[in-house]
């Protein structure tokens, strides 16, 4: 029929999703619709295969969160928290599967585990530090429960009020300048004073604490001057996120970003800088789509995502952006986005996972493959992640 | 090269960690500092090798556990597609498509099918029908050579605005593409 011979041809470096454009005038190399594919050294590959890696826990508690610390004695702990406790990978879980997780110790109290709040994890001298959203501030440091303490329940470190015994948690955690801040608390109050007296939890969605320099475990202002907090009510809305990059730490909003700084060792240890000058500017959505590695942090904002580097804010949603927005569009929950250097070590892939629940038990996973500049979509249809995806040792 | 924490748990093992033994399910067995027996000792833990991405998950019956995407194992459990840009070769016109090639790496044995799918114009009744040709492709080895190789898809079909399409269906094998072709002829002329 025709007379003209024409070839077209595909190839990579592959482009990614593009819905910049009408589908005929993409890039040859880009996508208008794809799911389960990785780029990979120039191929076009089908994605890694999902697949468990290690048991439930023993008590079928819901997994929060999991991370990995060096004690003092120079020994790494895999640890999980969970509705219930924390939990620590067993060194010779090989051997025997069912004997994976060993408890390192519960809550002492049934409301404390935080269903489904994702944990901010924060490890600082040689010891983890995380909050799950309950007024407390728990901590690890790899010895205990051991001989000198048979005591499994953990403890909360951060009594606000020495004299009646208040005691605060968070829904983020940082530290700066050997300073453990806490973000967006959860701190116990009394409408009448005493030791003794009822406690109830309230949460401060604009305060910022943190604790004497050097002492995580000091967070009382009357004990030491060095501890304090802040609220940031000169802005419109409230914290829902935090990074450092460098001597500085950002604390994100909905509506903005400020800017947190160290100035000293002092009774008032930082300043505290709102970026934009208006009232609205770039700001962070969802509390756990923020995440950074090394000099590099990402997160999404209302109009586009953004990475985050010591050379300033650049988006990077990029023709991938308005998919990845009507995917966020029909979200049943926050989405939860991780960033890693590798999928395994033999496997460096810097790459932005932004996963994002749907009806029905499915999610969209957008990955952005940062050597690559690209997104491309992955799918799960038997379930979602429930929370960040983070490199720990296994042996 | 020394290591800071046995895990056969029988006696020395050198190093600053030596000795010791890592916890047993449940029990509350005890690392020991070897050589600095009055430190106080570690309560488990592990050598700090093996680093695996793990990534905490919730299936369809609630239950959470740790997953990995593994990447020595491109055969995904989900269904894989990937739609080529949509050609518009000669607007307005139909055109003929000879051939799809391919370079693939074998990474393995793999099952999918390779589409090219387009419309036509009737300008009599101005009225567009889909065309869709569809191919069944299986290649690669058992043995997995991890070299290039070429492979041709004979499929004819004729079209306006083409678009390869490939769909590789759950747990049907690993693949990777490296080049894909589409052949053909377009007309000058108006048609149809």
């Amino acid at each position: 029929m025709g007379n003209k011979y024409f070839e077209l041809d595909y190839k990579g470096p592959w482009q990614g999703v593009d819905v910049s454009m009408p589908e005929n005038m993409i890039g040859q190399s880009a996508t208008p619709f794809a799911t389960n594919w990785i780029p990979r050294g120039g191929e076009l590959r089908t994605r890694p295969r999902k697949g468990q890696f290690l048991p439930p826990l023993p008590d079928r508690s819901y997994i929060t969160g999991h991370c990995a610390f060096a004690d003092s004695n120079n020994i790494v702990h895999t640890v999980v928290t969970s509705s219930t406790g924390l939990w620590q990978l067993n060194g010779n879980w090989r051997a025997n599967l069912s004997l994976a997780w060993n408890k390192v110790g519960f809550y002492p109290g049934a409301s404390q585990g935080a269903n489904s709040t994702p944990v901010q994890f924060q490890v600082f001298v040689n010891k983890i530090f995380y909050v799950n959203g309950s007024s407390n501030l728990w901590t690890w440091d790899g010895i205990t429960p051991n001989s000198l303490s048979s005591n499994k329940a953990l403890q909360n470190i951060a009594i606000v009020d020495q004299a009646n015994i208040l005691s605060a948690g968070a829904y983020f955690i940082g530290e700066l300048s050997a300073y453990v801040i806490l973000l967006n608390t959860v701190e116990q109050v009394q409408p009448v004073a005493g030791p003794t007296k009822p406690k109830f939890d309230t949460n401060f969605n604009q305060r910022i604490r943190w604790s004497a320099n050097g002492l995580p475990n000091v967070w009382d202002p009357t004990v030491n001057t060095g501890a304090g907090f802040t609220d940031e009510l000169d802005v419109p809305d409230t914290i829902n996120g935090f990074m450092t990059i460098g001597r500085t730490g950002f604390v994100f909003r909905v509506n903005g970003i400020t800017e947190m700084t160290s100035i000293s060792s002092g009774v008032l240890p930082f300043d505290f800088n709102h970026l934009w000058a208006s009232d609205r500017g770039i700001g962070n959505v969802y509390p756990w789509s923020i995440c950074n590695y090394g000099p590099i942090g990402v997160f999404v904002a209302t109009d586009d995502i953004y990475e985050l580097s010591l050379g300033g804010f650049q988006k990077i949603g990029g023709k991938s952006r308005n998919a990845i927005f009507t995917d966020i569009g029909n979200a049943v929950a926050s989405p939860i986005a991780s960033i890693f250097p590798a999928y395994s070590a033999s496997y460096p892939y810097l790459t932005y996972m932004l996963s994002i629940p749907l009806a029905n038990n499915t999610s969209k996973i957008w990955c952005y493959f940062v050597e690559d500049n690209c997104w491309f979509p992955w799918t799960t249809k038997n379930g979602f992640q429930s929370g960040r995806a983070r490199m720990v040792p296994t042996l | 090269m020394s290591v800071p924490y046995s895990q056969d748990g029988g006696p020395g093992g050198g190093g600053y960690g030596g000795g010791g033994k890592p916890p047993g399910g449940g029990s509350k067995s005890k690392g020991t500092v070897g050589s600095q027996p009055s430190l106080i000792t570690s309560t488990g833990g592990l050598y700090g090798y093996n680093n695996a991405l793990l990534i905490p998950y919730q299936d369809a019956n609630g239950r959470t556990y740790l997953v990995i995407y593994d990447p020595a194992n491109y055969n995904t459990e989900e269904d894989c597609v990937y739609e080529f840009k949509l050609e518009d070769i000669s607007p307005g016109r139909a055109i003929d498509i000879h051939q799809v090639y391919f370079q693939y790496r074998d990474l393995g044995l793999v099952n999918f099918t390779v589409t090219v799918r387009g419309t036509l114009y009737d300008r009599a009744t101005k009225k567009e029908t889909l065309v869709s040709k569809t191919v069944i492709v299986k290649w690669g080895t058992t043995n997995a050579d991890r070299k290039i190789h070429s492979y041709y898809v004979d499929l004819k079909t004729v079209c306006e605005r083409p678009q390869l399409r490939v769909v590789r269906k759950a747990d049907q094998g690993p693949l990777a593409i490296i080049r894909a072709m589409m052949f053909g002829n377009s007309d000058e002329d108006a048609d149809l």
